[in-house]
């Protein structure tokens, strides 16, 4: 919202305070300031100067000499221009001018001629981005004056930022009301002189009915006849162009002006154009349509407030007046209204037409009531200032409430301090409410505070320790560093979090972080199937398509993201991502016990369905480590590196895991991929090669490999917090046997591990591969397997012939239950 | 057993011993002397051949000649291996301005470290960390928060919905009102996480985005001990000599509320292009708890105050790192992300 400080100074004096000052002042009081701009910056030293003599320069044909009079002294400046004539009066630079253009005016000597400054053309005053010759004035204007004066730039803009709650500053009254505060400088309200007729009256002419009392709680018609439409005065016009609005006529200008003056919005109608002298403010009904001055077609919903007259609306209340009854150049009759419409009503209004205005954003935070009729009064005799004929009826029709119910909040000088942790005296406190013009009385340190009816925004106590707090100031009261008492902690997976990704890190990848929601096309690519498309999230009002499910798996973003850095040369990939991913409940719930708990849910005809956010982790490897290093020789990574990475991150988190072939998603290698399941069976995960088809989508050739893995992190966060006990060392040397088998492909390793702990005794400690063989020097359908048997005890050194006997137990097993082989 | 033999004997040794040119010109040296049939071992053997008086006399003395004997061996030994390592080392190759060999590491996201060390420094004050879901129900995050169902806040253009009642969540306020259901004050927590807001994506803009916000809960807590939170937090999160502005604002849940500037990170307070010539840049808004926004949580206002804070971390971070495009946030780029 944009305020002129001469506009200001109306309501305030603000004499002898710097504007920037000011700014900062309001901003700390609670109205910020975005910009504070002088209007006139760069006309400091132009002044309006006559032409008394114009001479040919006697060196060059295209220049003159210009005897200019500005008053304190006549000055020779040499010129280019050609339009003026002597007796002009014209805008001169004078020596020391700094121009809106960036020219710079200095003593010259234009072929031999000294110039003392430069005629100015609109375009090196900044008002024009082109012109031709000088500018002008016009012919009454006093020479020698300031030309920023003048053209009533002498001023300064503030360009304040009002927050939502603030309704009552959304005009130059409320803001002056502030800085009056801050200041403790008197308000002062301009005086409208107003001369009614003697025989015409409003009453007798309109006839006003509030049908919807709960949506407009007053409405005052003023009716102003023999009006007649022209352009603005230049006074008038300027002002509206500064504040960011398009000069319209002198009524529609008024009526914009005082917006801006006092922030209760108006609006004249046409009255010979209304079809009945009878006005009704009524709820739309089903079906009615209004064209709105913006000249386009509005069909009102039920409910929504309307101006009606015997035809139908002519107005969307608070919003937009209609075409039909628009203020045009023929117009000489004005019903002028001035309304309070419900701020709820509004909002939906203007949000369902999509249709925002200077009067909706008012409406929309809540005016003030009792000044309706001053507020009128004054556009009436602005009127009649500026069309000097006009008549204006005596009286007003004035329908509905007078005042808004006095509203009284009662606050304890003692609980105030205690909010705020310092202490004031009542005094202190009462004169900061008053010069806020709260009404106070005060009895046994309990202030009653009556609250002035444009304040809207004032209920509880604590928003009058804000009123206190704001005009007091924040940063005067000082900082007590506080010792709370002990707080419990609360369980959170931040912890767990951050040691999976340092973990991850530590363990080479690179953390990624990708938007939440994806799109149908990215599932597809992906050969999404994992989840059922009706169990998907889908977002009801998505950016765009790309945006509009939420993600039931990262494993698009991560392929995405190593296809982006694929194509930024970087060929080796190791990302990992922390977050959720989404879906719905597959069985249906009841909703009353989910609304009761805050469960996010989705409602179908056929029930609920409770919204599952699931925390996960995810990765991605391509490529290999350590490419950057000199005589490295480092394969791809492959399913057994990533499975490696997992293995040692469960260890890490004490999460004991089992890793079982199959029941991985399609996304997935058939063979070579394996799910991640707690001890307890519950899978929480898988890993495995992209499946190649869909890796090929994302530019990677068949004979290579993305691995991947996704899990959900829950049981990470409880395990971390798990108490456990160390294991006793062994004091006690350990024997090893290596042993190699040759077995049949489609016996597992896990299922020969098993068979070793089985048969191999209590003193079999591990069993660690060291080679697994297929191929050419093994029978098709076989692999030969190589691992160590490492015996010991925590009791007692072990006696050969001891564990020579379990070392062959398990031979023996292998080769009865799997029909292994030992190899020779 | 005379002086003159034990004198020969070690006369002997050290001529030996100063012949020894290798380790194994060493070992028979060792034999001759100290092993089994070696001649300080005899002369241990013919001791039991003394009288009882003389033993300890020439045990001594026999002693002097092991301790010498063994002393010249370790010695010999001793400057042998030296010579030999000497040689080694002498005789090695290394050049050490090649790179070294290393174990790639991963790197942290920008955000998530942003996060992290915002969360610390909290968790220092006594806070922990309190999460809960990004789709919430709109009662959580607008209602229960005081945002009543017409305020400019609401409405489809500022969020996104995946139904009449569940939003995806604009702030993570909504963990205030969870965490006030659940707990008993005091309350001290703070959130991070994702939120969204309908914004279309450009270079300051992004529909995804992550938070912190923190909530305190007890008994005395007050304006001035709120003040002192955030300028505590402020000043070790951007420099120990900031100053810290609390400017008033407007928040639904905040009543009073603030904005909260910090003198600029990039010119000190004297005004340039990143705080736009203010010298001070906007990073959380903060207020003491509103009332209602207690009652909805189940505590009563009568008897306990809070105050609660939220910052942007993704804006945070731009600030702090000098990231001109919130977009490379969420690009993934290995040579963006790898600098963090």
């Amino acid at each position: 919202m944009k305020i002129l400080l001469s506009s200001l100074n109306i309501f305030v004096d603000l004499s002898g305070l710097d504007p920037k000052k000011i700014a900062v002042d309001l901003t700390m009081g609670g109205l910020k300031v975005d910009a504070v701009d002088y209007l006139g910056h760069g006309l400091e030293n132009v002044v309006t100067g006559k032409i008394e003599k114009i001479e040919k320069h006697p060196n060059a044909e295209k220049l003159t000499i210009c005897t200019l009079d500005v008053a304190s002294e006549k000055l020779t400046i040499v010129c280019g221009a050609k339009n003026m004539v002597e007796g002009d009066t014209v805008p001169v630079a004078r020596i020391g001018a700094k121009l809106p253009c960036g020219l710079e005016i200095k003593e010259a000597a234009l072929r031999g001629v000294t110039s003392l400054g430069m005629l100015c053309s609109e375009k090196e005053l900044g008002f024009a981005k082109e012109s031709s010759g000088l500018l002008i004035l016009p012919k009454d204007t006093p020479a020698g004056t300031s030309f920023a004066k003048f053209m009533d730039m002498d001023d300064w803009i503030f360009d304040v930022d009002v927050t939502a709650q603030r309704g009552d500053a959304m005009s130059v009254l409320g803001v002056a009301r502030d800085l009056s505060a801050i200041y403790e400088r008197p308000l002062k309200m301009p005086v409208y002189k107003l001369s009614e007729s003697d025989t015409k009256k409003t009453a007798e002419s309109v006839n006003i009915k509030i049908a919807a009392p709960d949506l407009c709680s007053r409405y005052i018609g003023r009716v102003v006849d023999n009006v007649r439409i022209s352009p603005s005065p230049a006074w008038l016009s300027r002002v509206i162009e500064k504040i960011g609005l398009r000069p319209v006529n002198n009524v529609v200008d008024i009526t914009n002006y005082v917006t801006y003056l006092f922030g209760h919005p108006s609006h004249a109608f046409d009255m010979d154009k209304l079809a009945s002298n009878d006005i009704t403010v009524r709820r739309a009904t089903a079906g009615e349509k209004i064209k709105a001055i913006d000249n386009k077609e509005y069909e009102l919903s039920p409910g929504m407030l309307a101006i009606c007259d015997s035809r139908g609306p002519q107005a969307i209340a608070g919003v937009m007046g209609g075409l039909l009854t628009e203020i045009g150049e023929s117009t000489k009759k004005l019903l002028i209204e001035m309304a309070v419409f419900d701020p709820i009503s509004v909002r939906k209004t203007s949000k369902k037409l999509n249709l925002a205005s200077e009067s909706s954003t008012r409406f929309a935070r809540g005016i003030n009531i009792t000044d309706s009729e001053y507020v009128v009064n004054a556009i009436a005799s602005l009127i009649s200032e500026l069309s000097s004929d006009a008549v204006i009826y005596a009286g007003t029709c004035d329908v509905g409430e007078k005042t808004a119910p006095k509203k009284q909040v009662k606050i304890k000088i003692a609980a105030l301090n205690a909010f705020i942790g310092q202490t004031f005296s009542e005094n202190e406190v009462v004169s900061v409410l008053k010069r806020l013009n709260f009404e106070v009385s005060s009895s046994a340190g309990e202030l009653i505070v009556s609250v002035p009816p444009y304040r809207h925004d004032i209920n509880e106590p604590c928003d009058l320790y804000e009123e206190f707090l704001r005009i007091y100031g924040y940063n005067n009261v000082a900082d007590v560093e506080m010792l709370t008492p002990y707080a419990k902690p609360i369980e959170s997976s931040f912890e767990a979090g951050e040691k999976m990704s340092n973990f991850f890190v530590d363990s080479g990848f690179l953390q990624c972080m990708s938007y939440s929601f994806i799109g149908k096309s990215d599932l597809e690519k992906i050969c999404f199937k994992d989840v059922a498309e009706n169990l998907w999230v889908k977002i009801m009002n998505p950016l765009g398509s790309e945006f509009s499910i939420m993600r039931p798996t990262m494993l698009f973003g991560l392929l995405n993201s190593m296809a982006y850095n694929r194509n930024q040369k970087s060929d080796n990939i190791r990302m990992f991502e922390i977050g959720s991913v989404y879906r719905l409940d597959d069985k249906f719930s009841d909703p009353a016990p989910l609304a009761k708990n805050h469960v996010p849910n989705i409602e179908t005809p056929e029930g609920a369905r409770a919204i599952i956010e699931d925390p996960c982790a995810a990765g991605i490897m391509f490529g290999k480590a350590a490419e950057n290093q000199w005589n490295s020789s480092a394969a791809d990574f492959d399913f057994y590196r990533l499975k490696g990475v997992l293995e040692n991150l469960f260890s890490l988190f004490r999460l004991p895991v089992e890793f079982a072939p199959g029941e991985c998603p399609g996304t997935m290698h058939p063979k070579k991929s394996a799910a991640i399941k707690t001890k307890a069976g519950e899978k929480i995960g898988y890993l495995g090669v992209v499946n190649p088809a869909i890796a090929k989508a994302f530019d990677i050739d068949y004979n290579r490999e993305v691995i991947f893995f996704e899990f959900r992190t829950k049981h990470m966060v409880a395990a971390i917090k798990r108490p456990f006990k160390m294991k006793e060392i062994s004091k006690f040397p350990a024997s090893a046997y290596d042993l190699a088998v040759m077995i049949s492909k489609d016996t597992s390793y896990a299922e020969i591990e098993k068979v070793c702990f089985k048969h191999g005794g209590k003193n079999l400690k591990s069993v660690v591969p060291f080679d697994e063989y297929t191929g050419e020097k093994v029978a098709p359908d076989k692999k030969s397997v190589a691992f160590t048997l490492t015996f010991q005890s925590n009791d007692a050194t072990l006696n050969d012939a001891e564990t020579k006997k379990a070392f062959e137990d398990v031979i023996k097993a292998i080769g009865e239950k799997l029909g292994g082989q030992l190899r020779s | 057993m005379d002086e003159t033999r034990l004198n020969q004997i070690l006369a002997d040794f050290e001529e030996r011993i100063r012949k020894v040119t290798t380790i194994a010109e060493l070992d028979p040296v060792k034999v001759d002397f100290l092993g089994k049939k070696g001649h300080v071992t005899s002369l241990f053997k013919e001791m039991g051949k003394l009288t009882p008086e003389d033993r300890p006399v020439y045990g001594e003395k026999i002693n002097k000649v092991k301790e010498a004997v063994e002393k010249g061996i370790n010695g010999c030994e001793k400057s042998l291996a030296e010579k030999i390592i000497g040689e080694k080392m002498n005789s090695a190759y290394c050049d050490v301005t090649l790179p070294g060999k290393f174990h790639e590491i991963g790197h942290i996201h920008p955000i998530a470290k942003t996060m992290s060390d915002i969360v610390k420094i909290f968790q220092r004050l006594g806070f922990s960390v309190a999460e809960g879901p990004d789709i919430e129900t709109d009662y959580i995050n607008f209602e229960a928060l005081n945002v009543y169902e017409w305020h400019p806040a609401r409405g489809l253009q500022d969020s996104f919905y995946v139904s009449n009642k569940a939003v995806l969540r604009t702030h993570t306020s909504g963990v205030q009102i969870r965490t006030m259901l659940a707990n008993e004050p005091p309350i001290k927590i703070v959130s991070p996480g994702r939120v969204y807001r309908f914004d279309e994506v450009d270079a300051s803009h992004s529909p995804v985005f992550h938070q912190v916000e923190g909530l305190l809960v007890d008994k005395m807590t007050n304006f001035a001990a709120f003040k002192a939170v955030i300028v505590s937090f402020c000043r070790e999160f951007f420099g120990a000599e900031k100053k810290v502005i609390f400017r008033p604002s407007y928040f639904p849940f905040t009543e009073p509320s603030a904005e909260v500037d910090v003198e600029c990170i990039n010119c000190n307070g004297r005004g340039c292009n990143v705080c736009k010539g203010s010298g001070f840049l906007e990073i959380m808004g903060a207020g003491m708890v509103h009332p209602n926004v207690l009652r909805n949580g189940n505590v009563d206002p009568e008897i306990y105050r809070g105050f609660a804070f939220g910052m942007g971390v993704e804006r945070i971070a731009m600030l702090k790192y000098g990231v001109d495009d919130i977009r490379r946030f969420y690009e993934n780029d290995f040579r963006f992300v790898s600098q963090f």
